[in-house]
C-alpha cells in the first residue's frame, strides 16, 4: 500500500505576522525599497482619484469607504510632494513598510517614530532617526 | 497597509461575446468580480490598476460540452491588509461598555475597554455614549465620529473577511487632536 496522500493544509496566516518586526507573510515579502509595492495613504488617494474617475457608479460599498478614508487621512495632497518625499527617504536604508508608515503618520519626535515603527530602533541611531523625521516634517510644512 | 499585488483570476466568457472587443468585456467582468472583495490571503482588493490595454489575458480555452471560453487573467491591484503591530488612523463608529469599534475604511477594528487607558471611563448616561475623562479638562472624549490612532494587536482572517483588534494604550495612540 502506498503511503497516504496528505492534503497540504494552508493556515491563515501561515506564519506569525508582525509589522513591528517587519515580518510579513509570503504574499508581501519583498525587502527592497525600489520595488515600491507598498503604498502610503496619500499615494493610494492619488491613484484612486485617477482610476476611479472612469466608472464611479460601479463602486461597491467597500471601494467607496476606502475612497472616503483615503481622502480624510491623506497626509500629502499632491503628486509632486509625494514623489519628492519618496526620493528623500530613498537615501536611507528603509524597508518599504517603514517608508509608507512615515508618510502616513508623520511622527513629530524620535519617541513617536519609535512607538509607531519599532523596527527603526535596531536599524538607526537616534540622530539618524531625527534626521529622517525632520526631512518628512520639512516636506509636510512645505506643502502647507 | 496598502500594497500593489499581482493577482490572477479566471473568467468564463459566453460565446455571445466572442466579438472583436471581447477584451473590454473581460476587463469589465474583472472589475465587477474582484474589486471590493476580501480574502484572508491578500486582504481587501480596492482597485484594479490595469486597463483594457495593459491587462494580461491568456489564450482562451473553450470548455468542452459547455461552450464557454475560459481565460486566465493576471492583473495588478491595490490591496489593503492590516498587520499586527501596525498603527492606523480611524473613525469611531460604535461605543459600548465592552469597548469601541473604529472604522479604517472597510475594516472594523475593535478596541476593548481593557486596552483603553484607565482614565477614560465609559459614560452610558451621556448621549451619545462615550468614553470620557472625568476630570475638568475633558478634552479627550471618545464617541461616534472621533478620530483615533490605533495600534493593531491582532488580526484574524476568515476566507472572506478580516477582523482586527487594537489598543490605544500605547504612547502616541488615542484621540487625534487638530484637523
Amino acid at each position: 500500500m502506498s503511503e497516504g496522500i496528505s492534503r497540504i493544509k494552508r493556515q491563515y496566516p501561515p506564519e506569525e505576522e508582525d509589522a513591528s518586526r517587519l515580518k510579513f507573510n509570503e504574499e508581501f515579502k519583498n525587502g527592497t525599497v525600489s520595488e515600491f509595492s507598498c503604498l502610503s495613504l496619500s499615494e493610494v488617494a492619488i491613484m484612486l482619484e485617477q482610476t476611479k474617475l472612469g466608472n464611479p457608479e460601479n463602486h461597491g460599498a467597500i471601494v467607496d469607504k476606502m475612497i472616503d478614508y483615503c481622502k480624510t487621512y491623506r497626509t500629502f495632497k499632491d503628486k509632486e510632494t509625494v514623489q519628492e518625499i519618496r526620493r528623500t527617504l530613498n537615501k536611507y536604508e528603509l524597508h518599504e513598510y517603514e517608508v509608507s508608515q512615515l508618510i502616513n503618520l508623520i511622527p513629530g519626535s524620535v519617541e513617536e517614530a519609535l512607538s509607531y515603527i519599532p523596527s527603526l530602533r535596531s536599524k538607526f541611531s537616534n540622530e539618524k532617526i531625527n534626521e529622517i523625521i525632520e526631512d518628512v516634517n520639512e516636506l509636510k510644512k512645505y506643502q502647507g | 497597509m496598502f500594497f500593489i499585488k499581482k493577482l490572477h483570476h479566471t473568467i468564463q466568457l459566453h460565446p455571445a461575446f466572442f466579438t472583436q472587443n471581447f477584451e473590454t468585456y473581460l476587463t469589465e467582468k474583472l472589475y465587477k468580480d474582484v474589486e471590493g472583495t476580501c480574502t484572508g490571503r491578500f486582504g481587501y482588493v480596492i482597485a484594479v490598476l490595469d486597463t483594457n490595454e495593459t491587462l494580461e489575458i491568456s489564450q482562451g480555452k473553450v470548455i468542452p460540452s459547455v461552450g464557454l471560453a475560459e481565460f486566465e487573467v493576471a492583473y495588478r491591484a491595490i490591496v489593503f491588509k492590516p498587520f499586527k503591530g501596525e498603527v492606523v488612523d480611524g473613525v469611531v463608529s460604535q461605543v459600548n461598555k465592552m469597548g469601541f469599534f473604529a472604522d479604517v475604511g472597510p475594516l472594523q477594528i475593535f478596541v476593548s475597554s481593557h486596552l483603553i487607558p484607565q482614565d477614560l471611563k465609559f459614560d452610558p448616561a451621556k448621549n451619545p455614549p462615550c468614553y470620557a475623562n472625568n476630570s475638568e479638562d475633558s478634552y479627550a472624549v471618545i464617541e461616534k465620529g472621533t478620530h483615533v490612532r490605533i495600534k493593531i494587536v491582532g488580526t484574524r482572517f476568515d476566507a472572506t473577511d478580516i477582523f482586527a483588534i487594537g489598543t490605544i494604550k500605547d504612547d502616541f495612540c488615542g484621540v487625534v487632536t487638530g484637523s
